[in-house]
């Protein structure tokens, strides 16, 4: 598998220079003020990869997809696109990008928006004319080609948004929050999708702040947090080591075997017919089950929870918090 | 090429469904009825007053075009993020700019066509219900040689006739391009190219100050460089005046004189030379009009070098 996406110490801070009339004032800024989003990353997607760059909100997902799409040029830093420099026009032809909340013309009718669009593909009519009908069937679109964008709902305009990022058949699609905004059987949808474009050899790289919608589809993801890398690789290897505890549920329990278990357990919970027993080390749980397994209770369930991606990712992010507070608290002393 | 023609095309449908250009629309048939009521009160000066508030019209209202629609389109691009998908596909920024300019010159041309069918309209109704052919229209002579009048449907139907007639005359007298031989609305094809040349370089300025500022500023800076380069050589006369009677030495003026000496010198060259595209007195006075061809390459190159600017300008820009 080669790299497609190559990005190299990218960095982006954000000077206010403004020159303009706000809250009905004329205000004229140079460079007082700067806000850096994104301190150097360094990633690397391979091709046929699903990716997630996941973070919290001003975590610097959208400032990194902006920069890769040339709409910002970074401090400093680079990335390349299939080899290519960003902004090449001859990369961009087989990219495709749908950003966050975007605004359509919206008084073009979903076909012609994709007409439009596709002729800023530089496509020829004919091809135009097959492939619009068929990315709006694939979107879920096929009954509203002809209405006019402003009447669609907020999902329809994101599945437009997706429509017009496969226009060329893309090797590289590049979504921004492509869940936001939708209900959960939309999310189901764009997951489909995704999965279906990795299916058909494509490389998604996509932000996300929705975690278990990465957990289920990723491949590879990185977290953000205030603009700088604090996790990268594989999903399984991020989070299969890392079984939280084991849970044992059984019912039907004979002699002291409830004392036992509640004597080990880190916590036990009774349900009206069950009981719940949770051990932080397995030998413990497994000890419990051979028990019951004697037959003395009835086993319903044995599971080893691991954690989820939103566990890992509020607990890296609160490690951050803790180190830089110390940081702080120290840099303050001094 | 055909990437900039697609962007163009589209800006202008994006403008022809524009509310606001048909508010201007209005109000340019608005002025012109007006300028005709206006005309009426001065009694041997109507068709001067006419002429000069018509063309001036045609003239204004192309401006506000220029700074409320074409701002305004330019800025919504930018401002609800569309530019995001547009800048990603294979279009270089120079493209999509240019794109919008022909567009947005695209739409004033035909507004300015459109405009000047309506003046031409209103200038051939004017000759049409003139007094005498008013009579002639709703009066018949009887066998003994009395006036008779044909009664108050005759006299509404002469006038819409004379409507009808108008509106026919005046696309024609423009679409045909017969200007020229048409006394009455002579010169009038003329001024309006001319007009659309002077739009040319104003448009680009719109462009320009909206690649890097907000819709209110850029407009307010855009509609500065038109009234500046309307008084382009005022401008650069009132500072040599000036200049001369301080004896040409800048000792002799004060400090406040040698700013505004500055001030109007460095306006009057940086700011285009709008004037040389101004014909509104010979279009009243239904004088000949002859435009030196150096003064369409002027309008032209000065706009080519304004949108370069703004290219470089937009270049450079992170999309908020």
């Amino acid at each position: 598998m080669a790299a497609v996406i190559e990005i190299n110490g990218l960095s982006k801070t954000y000077v206010q220079d403004f020159i303009g009339v706000e809250h009905g004032r004329l205000k004229i800024r140079f460079k007082n003020r700067s806000r850096t989003a994104l301190r150097p990353l360094d990633l690397t997607v391979q091709e046929g990869e699903i990716f997630g760059l996941l973070g919290p909100n001003g975590a610097g997902k959208t400032t990194t997809i902006k920069i890769l799409m040339g709409l910002h040029f970074p401090t400093s830093g680079g990335a390349r696109i299939m080899g290519k420099p960003l902004g090449d026009n001859s990369v961009k032809a087989k990219i495709g990008f749908m950003p966050e909340n975007a605004h359509f013309y919206d008084y073009l009718t979903g076909f012609e928006f994709l007409d439009y669009y596709g002729q800023l593909y530089g496509m020829p009519k004919e091809v135009r004319r097959k492939r619009i009908p068929e990315l709006l069937e694939k979107v879920g679109l096929g009954h509203a080609g002809e209405l006019p964008l402003r009447g669609y709902s907020k999902g329809m305009q994101q599945r437009v948004g997706l429509a017009q990022s496969l226009l060329n058949d893309p090797k590289i699609v590049f979504l921004d929050e492509p869940q936001s905004g939708l209900d959960p059987f939309g999310r189901k949808e764009v997951r489909d999708l995704i999965l279906s474009l990795r299916d058909a050899g494509k490389t998604v790289f996509f932000s996300s702040h929705i975690l278990q919608d990465a957990e289920l589809i990723c491949d590879r993801v990185a977290i953000l947090h205030k603009g700088q890398r604090i996790a990268l690789g594989p999903l399984s290897e991020m989070l299969s080591a890392k079984v939280k505890e084991y849970e044992v549920a059984f019912s039907d329990a004979e002699g002291n075997l409830l004392e036992h278990a509640q004597q080990k357990a880190k916590r036990f919970v009774q349900r009206p017919n069950e009981y719940l027993a949770m051990f932080e080390r397995e030998e413990d749980a497994r000890a419990l089950v051979q028990e019951i397994l004697g037959g003395r209770a009835k086993l319903n369930s044995f599971i080893a929870r691991k954690e989820t991606l939103e566990e890992y990712f509020i607990r890296e992010i609160e490690t951050k918090q803790r180190e830089e507070n110390a940081a702080a608290v120290a840099g303050g002393a001094a | 090429m055909i990437r900039v023609y697609a962007i163009a095309i589209n800006t202008f449908k994006e403008a022809v469904r524009n509310r606001v250009l048909y508010v201007l629309l209005f109000f340019s048939v608005l002025i012109m009825l007006g300028a005709w009521v206006a005309s009426t009160l001065s009694i041997d000066q109507e068709s001067v007053i006419l002429r000069n508030l018509g063309v001036g019209a045609i003239n204004i209202i192309s401006l506000l075009i220029a700074v409320f629609v074409g701002i305004g389109l330019v800025y919504n691009d930018l401002d609800k993020k569309t530019i995001y998908t547009i800048i990603s596909k294979p279009i270089s920024r120079w493209q999509f700019l240019l794109g919008k300019y022909l567009g947005l010159l695209l739409t004033i041309s035909v507004n300015v066509l459109v405009m000047t069918c309506i003046f031409a309209a209103v200038l051939n109704f004017r000759e049409f219900v003139s007094d005498d052919n008013l009579i002639k229209g709703i009066t018949t002579t009887d066998a003994s040689g009395g006036v008779i009048y044909k009664g108050i449907f005759a006299h509404v139907l002469y006038y819409v006739a004379s409507l009808f007639k108008a509106i026919i005359f005046g696309v024609w007298h423009i679409l045909s391009l017969g200007y020229d031989g048409v006394a009455i609305t002579k010169g009038l094809f003329t001024t309006s190219m001319l007009t659309i040349v002077e739009m040319s370089i104003i448009t680009a300025f719109g462009v320009l100050f909206s690649s890097f500022s907000t819709p209110i500023l850029s407009a307010f800076l855009t509609v500065i460089v038109f009234v500046i380069g309307r008084l382009d050589v005022s401008l650069y006369l009132f500072a040599q005046q000036m200049f001369e009677q301080a004896g040409r030495d800048m000792n002799n003026l004060s400090g406040g004189k040698q700013v505004a000496y500055y001030f109007a010198t460095g306006a009057a060259y940086i700011c285009p030379n709008l004037e040389v595209f101004n014909y509104r007195k010979n279009i009243a006075e239904m004088m000949d009009i002859s435009v030196p061809p150096i003064d369409i390459a002027y309008g032209l190159l000065y706009a080519t070098f304004v949108m370069v600017v703004a290219v470089m300008i937009f270049n450079r820009r992170n999309f908020k």
